[in-house]
């Protein structure tokens, strides 16, 4: 579990591209390749430094037909992968700047 | 019939007699499909754009100034107002192609096998309009899915986005701004390809590239890349190579349009 404000606001890293082929995404930085399934691909989609991840949550809930708690771990959980990896920075957090 | 002559006469600014008559191809017997193509015919053309015709046989081009490229031969010829350039495919080499286009790896496995002008001649077959009896070109139409062409071009216009993408990661960690701003260009003009295939569009040619957006069926997304590629493809260079932190913005928002449009493509 993740310690992740719902108001903090992902956006991807420039340096970060997202590849789909043949069904399997993959998002690619540099030489490093992650394969991701498709609900952090929903949540890698939604990191545009437009919504906080509470907003995100609540698409991933409503895209997926998933409970509220479950979208809400799901999403912090891609949050904090993406952050681990150096794939996204947290652009807005109560007046605070995160780099990944 | 006379009616579309006419049609075709003022789209190509020369007569289909003189077009067929240069190159002897007025009442033949051996099987041939005749049909003209190219950026007259679709519409983009200009004061000095030439004809192209496609002459499907097994004859050879006629003419001194007639060559063998490849796979097939070209003439080139002179009307009253235009250059008439004749493509020659032989009914073999136009079978091999078709195949060729249904062997294409559109998956992880893809590999830019097309030359350049066959691209060109698949397009252009597509396009075409007759200018002997219909049934031919339609014939030859059938031969080819035209929709693998279109996602070929758009996987081929992805893979330069990524091999830009990688070399402006390198130059902005580097510190080549100037390397950097020239390649964000390329970088502008393969996003738009990606888009425009993406969209249907199987013109293969760069220069068309405004052209090609503004005929795309209107849509937001349209709109944004269009917008995009003449707010981003010609930037003040100078204003920008005298400040370092703002020619790096600008090329992160290039290669940030190409992340957001290559999501569009591949949802």
């Amino acid at each position: 579990m993740t310690s992740l404000s719902p108001a903090s606001v992902p956006k991807r890293e420039f340096f970060v591209r997202r590849r789909k082929y043949d069904g399997q995404c993959w998002l690619i930085a540099g030489t490093c390749f992650y394969e991701i399934d498709d609900l952090v691909d929903v949540v890698w989609r939604a990191c545009t430094g437009d919504a906080p991840i509470g907003a995100i949550a609540r698409q991933l809930g409503e895209e997926r037909g998933m409970p509220p708690d479950a979208a809400a771990t799901a999403t912090a959980n891609a949050v904090q992968l993406f952050l681990d990896l150096g794939l996204v920075q947290l652009t807005q957090d109560g007046g605070r700047r995160h780099g990944a | 019939m006379t009616e579309q002559l006419d049609r075709w006469r003022e789209l190509l600014g020369e007569s289909v007699d003189l077009i067929l008559s240069l190159q002897e191809l007025h009442d033949v017997d051996e099987p041939m499909v005749v049909y003209a193509s190219g950026s007259l015919v679709e519409g983009f053309g200009h004061a000095t754009s030439d004809i192209d015709i496609f002459v499907v046989t097994d004859r050879h081009a006629q003419g001194g100034l007639s060559f063998e490229i490849e796979n097939y031969e070209v003439a080139v010829d002179f009307g009253r107002n235009r250059r008439i350039d004749y493509e020659y495919w032989s009914f073999a080499a136009v079978d091999a192609l078709a195949g060729k286009l249904d062997a294409l790896s559109l998956g992880r496995g893809f590999l830019a096998v097309l030359t350049s002008a066959e691209e060109v001649f698949v397009h252009r077959l597509r396009v075409g309009i007759p200018l002997v009896e219909r049934g031919g070109l339609e014939e030859l139409q059938r031969r080819f899915d035209f929709s693998r062409l279109q996602r070929y071009l758009t996987i081929k216009a992805v893979r330069e986005v990524d091999d830009v993408l990688d070399d402006l990661t390198g130059m902005l960690a580097s510190g080549d701004l100037d390397s950097a701003l020239l390649r964000s260009v390329d970088l502008v003009g393969y996003v738009v390809d990606t888009w425009t295939h993406h969209c249907g569009n199987t013109n293969p040619y760069q220069k068309w590239r405004p052209r090609i957006l503004e005929s795309l069926p209107p849509s937001d997304r349209t709109r944004q890349v269009l917008d995009a590629f003449w707010g981003l493809r010609f930037p003040d260079a100078g204003a920008l190579r005298a400040d370092p932190s703002r020619c790096r913005a600008h090329v992160v928002r290039c290669m940030e349009l190409a992340n957001t449009v290559t999501d569009w493509v591949q949802p």
